[in-house]
């Protein structure tokens, strides 16, 4: 199982790689922004699942989510958005970009862990 | 000419005077007013200036701040995953010893066990049994439980203090919310200083027309994107209301969990639905949703 982890801060990448580890997962692919995760995809990274921020530069994560959803070749991965924004309307516009999940900073690593389980369970 | 009509007229301009006169006094402070603000204005002009060149600093602090903060953040990570990682091969190497041991041990055990079966068929030696017996015991139990105790105690205690060392590294969350937040006080400072320098610019240009770099100064809408950026250290892209993360840390994912929980009921019979055909429920955001909105949301998701 490879991941793509996209935030635009280097602390939360490392936070959320580092949880993924104690979950057993190692094989992790980082990029500090929409862009440059999407651009790692087209590139042909093989990844299995995307843990995406929201507020980033250049693209943020729910113009990426629109762009792998729209894509043919990645438009089944399953993808859930770590942000510090939440509000409801934000949690609609994330829902109707179609994340299969959806956690507010600050998350414990039990929630993720859940959260992944669930989206795991989801697309096993 | 009428005479009425002069008379008339005499009086329009009776009540003009009468006019003047009590508008005399209001002119009067009037003047006094303008000719004490006026200095006001200067003073306000210059602090306006003063303040406008001290905001570049206010950012650059914000940058070294922002910055400061992630270096010290890493620093911890740093020094917490070195942690993690001895102790980790700490508890590895303990259940090794526990094993080394335990071959130790076993191996004199069997041995005694033979002498013991092999005194047993001599009857004179065979009053010191019991306490060859009871010495297998006491060594068998030294392992079993000793040893084994103080290990397992010392691997438990290593493993508390894992998971410690892994609440250190999550609780540092805190970094991007509070970088998020003084981007957003930077961003905000910005745009003061830009207004502060359209203004300048408005009123220098009334003056003497001498400032021709007004238009170059960004405007409110420049900022106005749908992803904030704020340019400190580096580019941070920040919700101004990131603070709110910290403030309701617990009750903020149940919220959310809450609005997921309702779209548990997947249609995957609607294969690929557009994101254009959930747009309907856009306008509610701040109401309570029906299912059937959601399940127009969740339509295409797996
Ligand atoms: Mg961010």
């Amino acid at each position: 199982m490879r991941f793509l982890v996209v935030d635009d801060s280097p602390t939360m990448r490392r936070i959320v790689i580092n949880a993924l580890k104690t979950f057993g997962y190692l094989d992790v692919v980082e990029a500090g922004d929409g862009r440059e995760g999407f651009e790692k995809l087209l590139s042909g990274e093989e990844v299995d699942f995307v843990i995406t921020d929201w507020n980033m530069p250049n693209m943020s994560g729910l113009e990426l989510t629109r762009a792998i959803r729209s894509h043919d070749s990645f438009k089944h991965l399953p993808i859930i958005m770590v942000t510090t924004r939440g509000l409801k309307q934000d949690i609609i516009e994330a829902l109707k970009a179609r994340v299969n999940n959806y956690i507010v900073k600050p998350f414990t690593p039990a929630v993720l862990k859940e959260k992944l389980d669930l989206v795991l369970g989801q697309n096993s | 000419m009428d005479i009425r009509l002069v008379g008339d007229r005499i009086g329009e301009v009776k009540a003009l005077f009468v006019l003047a006169q009590r508008i005399l006094p209001f002119m009067e402070d009037l003047f006094k007013f303008v000719s004490e603000v006026t200095p006001i204005l200067e003073d306000v002009n210059k602090e306006i200036q003063d303040n406008l060149s001290k905001m570049p600093n206010a950012s650059k602090q914000l940058a070294k701040v922002t910055e400061a903060n992630e270096m010290a953040t890493t620093e911890i990570m740093d020094t917490v995953d070195r942690l993690t990682n001895e102790l980790i091969s700490i508890v590895s190497e303990l259940d090794k010893l526990k094993e080394i041991d335990r071959n130790r041990i076993v191996n004199p055990i069997n041995l005694l066990k033979t002498i013991s079966e092999t005194i047993s068929k001599e009857k004179e030696l065979k009053s010191f049994l019991p306490e060859i017996n009871d010495f297998i015991d006491r060594m068998e139990n030294a392992v079993t439980n000793e040893h084994t105790e103080i290990i397992d105690d010392i691997s438990n205690r290593l493993s508390a203090i894992v998971d410690d060392a892994n609440t250190i590294i999550m609780s540092l969350q805190v970094q991007d919310i509070t970088s998020q937040q003084l981007a957003a006080v930077n961003n905000l400072i910005e745009h003061i200083q830009s207004r502060l320098a359209i203004i300048m610019s408005n009123l220098t240009n009334q003056e003497d027309g001498k400032r021709k770099d007004a238009g170059k100064t960004k405007d409110i809408n420049d900022y106005d994107e749908k992803i904030k950026v704020s340019h400190l250290h580096r580019n941070i892209a920040f919700d101004p209301d990131a603070i709110d993360a910290i403030d309701n840390k617990h009750s903020r994912q149940n919220t959310v969990d809450d609005i997921l929980k309702r779209n548990a009921v997947v249609d995957n019979s609607t294969e690929e639905q557009d994101t254009e055909s959930s747009s309907s429920v856009e306008g509610n955001s701040s109401e309570e949703f029906t299912q059937d909105d959601i399940d127009a949301l969740f339509g295409g998701v797996k």
